[in-house]
């Protein structure tokens, strides 16, 4: 059964190299999380990116992350992810977890689009057999042909696009954590990505998504969270969650 | 299948559950985790250090011969000038230089790309967890593969020089283990201190530009007489050196040159794995 478990999590960001005046307007015009100047070292100031977290994610849950630019939703699913260690606060995830913060990690213009393929499989935790099982499926929704062949620097943005997301769409992810800002392809691509990221989202056990579009979460979470200056004002189920933002934004 | 499930026995051991998603597991368990999967999952740094070894020279018609040739031509002019400087001739001098210059590239290159290991590898570590000993045996795996090009070129420069193989020549194995086992940990502790400390990638490569020269790379740790050769005797980098050198020209390294490795390596690896251990969580905070 899988299980993501954040119980009170905190993340401060040291902020190094800010010089004094970037300090200042940092600390004057907020939009991020809340800034905390830092007594003990006071060349670095601290982000407070997340207060307080607490959520218990179960198998089946479709959740949604809601909040304004800033609000912390990226760092949360760091640190679901495991790339940011809570700076106080505990993570506990059972299952296998496949974050898609990046779409491909590691992807080099200079190799084909086949070697791409295994590089990034590789990266993104699948294990060779696998990729090699998985490589014709990849290169068929691609649509790109003999290009597959070609290094990628040849290949149209539009390519680029088809050829990351074949990859990242492919895998089995069981805890799928997903940043907004997939599939810039072309529109009948853009439709075809849709339906796959569907049947992905269906093969996974639990989804944490990421994004500003009210209709991209509506349509593929029944739960949501809302983030606010690094803290979560509310968990529950989408709709209630979303007149709570709805709220949130006429205040603020 | 996963790459955990795959690998089902092992992983019973090191973790199906990544012990890394427990964010209160012990440091020390978390770090011996990132070593034994960072060298295990050998198809990541095995495919991505060949391939940076192709990138690199793609369309160029020598590949990677292109360091192997540009090293030989340096090796060739300096030694026709240092030779007489030396009183040593040419065909003695030149082998004694390239044996020397050989391994001192492997270490300088490991050293030195250590230094963006880590900082280079933003896009990967803020997109994923893995483990970060992946980027380190990439780096190490390269540059071995540089290595075993430029050891070509030197046994036909030292064949054509008139260079005597012995037996002593197979402690070439051990030597560049030995050499491998120093740099590595060297490797590490830079990128760890680059990512957090962006001005130790200036400092290294200014470190290692004096090193080469102090080490005795281009001239004979015998030559020198007196107090001085304080800077030869304790210098770590110089048995690194010497273990590969002594081989390549047929003699038996010192003993002292396998007692220094030995010891500063594992010292070395000791320290530089409760570095890790404790900094491990706090690396991807550090871009």
């Amino acid at each position: 059964m899988s299980n993501l478990l954040l119980e009170n999590v905190s993340v401060d960001f040291p902020i190094f190299g800010a010089n004094k005046n970037l300090r200042l307007s940092l600390l004057s015009g907020l939009t991020g999380g809340r800034i905390i100047p830092n007594r003990l070292q006071k060349q670095t100031i601290i982000i407070k990116a997340l207060e307080n977290v607490s959520l218990d994610l179960r198998e089946g849950d479709r959740v949604g992350l809601i909040g304004h630019n800033g609000a912390g939703k990226s760092t949360l699913l760091r640190v679901m992810a495991g790339i940011y260690h809570p700076t106080s606060g505990r993570l506990s995830v059972q299952g296998r977890l496949t974050p898609l913060l990046d779409i491909a990690p590691g992807l080099e213009p200079e190799d084909t689009g086949y070697d791409n393929i295994i590089t990034v499989g590789l990266l993104l935790g699948m294990s060779l057999p696998e990729i090699t099982a998985k490589l014709p499926g990849i290169v068929e929704f691609s649509e790109l042909g003999d290009f597959i062949h070609l290094p990628m620097r040849t290949y149209s943005s539009g390519m680029m696009a088809r050829l990351s997301t074949s990859i990242a769409t492919s895998i089995d992810p069981g805890i799928l954590l997903l940043d907004e800002g997939i599939g810039a392809a072309d529109a009948r691509f853009g439709e075809k990505i849709a339906r796959r990221m569907k049947e992905m989202v269906e093969r996974t056990e639990i989804l944490v998504l990421a994004s500003h579009s009210e209709a991209l979460l509506g349509s593929m979470c029944d739960k949501a969270a809302l983030m606010h200056h690094g803290k979560l004002l509310e968990f529950g189920s989408f709709e209630t969650v979303q007149k709570a933002y709805h709220r949130v934004l006429q205040e603020g | 299948m996963t790459e955990e499930r795959a690998s089902a026995p092992a992983a019973a051991r090191w973790g199906a559950a990544l012990p890394t998603h427990e964010s209160d597991a012990n440091d020390f368990r978390v770090a011996a985790w990132d070593f034994v999967q960072g060298f295990r999952r050998h198809e990541i740094w095995k495919r991505q250090s060949l391939n940076e070894v192709r990138r690199r020279y793609r369309r160029t018609m020598l590949g990677p011969m292109w360091v192997t040739v540009s090293l030989i031509v340096f090796a060739v002019v300096l030694s026709f000038v240092w030779a007489g400087l030396f009183n040593q001739n040419v065909t003695t001098f030149l082998p004694f230089l390239l044996s020397g210059l050989v391994p001192w590239g492997l270490i300088s290159a490991i050293i030195g790309e250590g230094t963006s290991a880590f900082a280079a590898g933003e896009g990967l570590m803020k997109s994923r967890q893995f483990p970060y000993t992946t980027l380190i045996n990439i780096v190490i795996a390269r540059n071995v593969i540089i290595f075993l090009h430029n050891l070509a070129g030197y046994v036909l420069v030292a064949t054509l020089c008139g260079v005597a193989f012995t037996w002593a020549t197979l402690l070439l194995v051990p030597g560049v283990m030995l050499l491998l086992l120093n740099s590595g940990w060297m490797c590490l502790l830079v990128a760890i201190f680059c990512l957090r400390y962006r001005d130790f990638q200036q400092l290294v490569a200014s470190l290692l530009m004096i090193a080469v020269f102090v080490t005795p790379v281009f001239f004979n740790a015998s030559q020198l007489q007196g107090k001085r050769t304080i800077i030869i005797h304790a210098n770590l980098l110089h048995h690194m050196v010497d273990i590969v050198r002594q081989p390549l020209l047929g003699n038996v390294p010192s003993a002292t040159s396998y007692v220094f490795c030995l010891v500063g390596g594992i010292v070395g690896w000791l320290a530089v794995f409760l570095l890790f251990a404790r900094k491990r969580s706090r690396l991807a905070y550090w871009f």
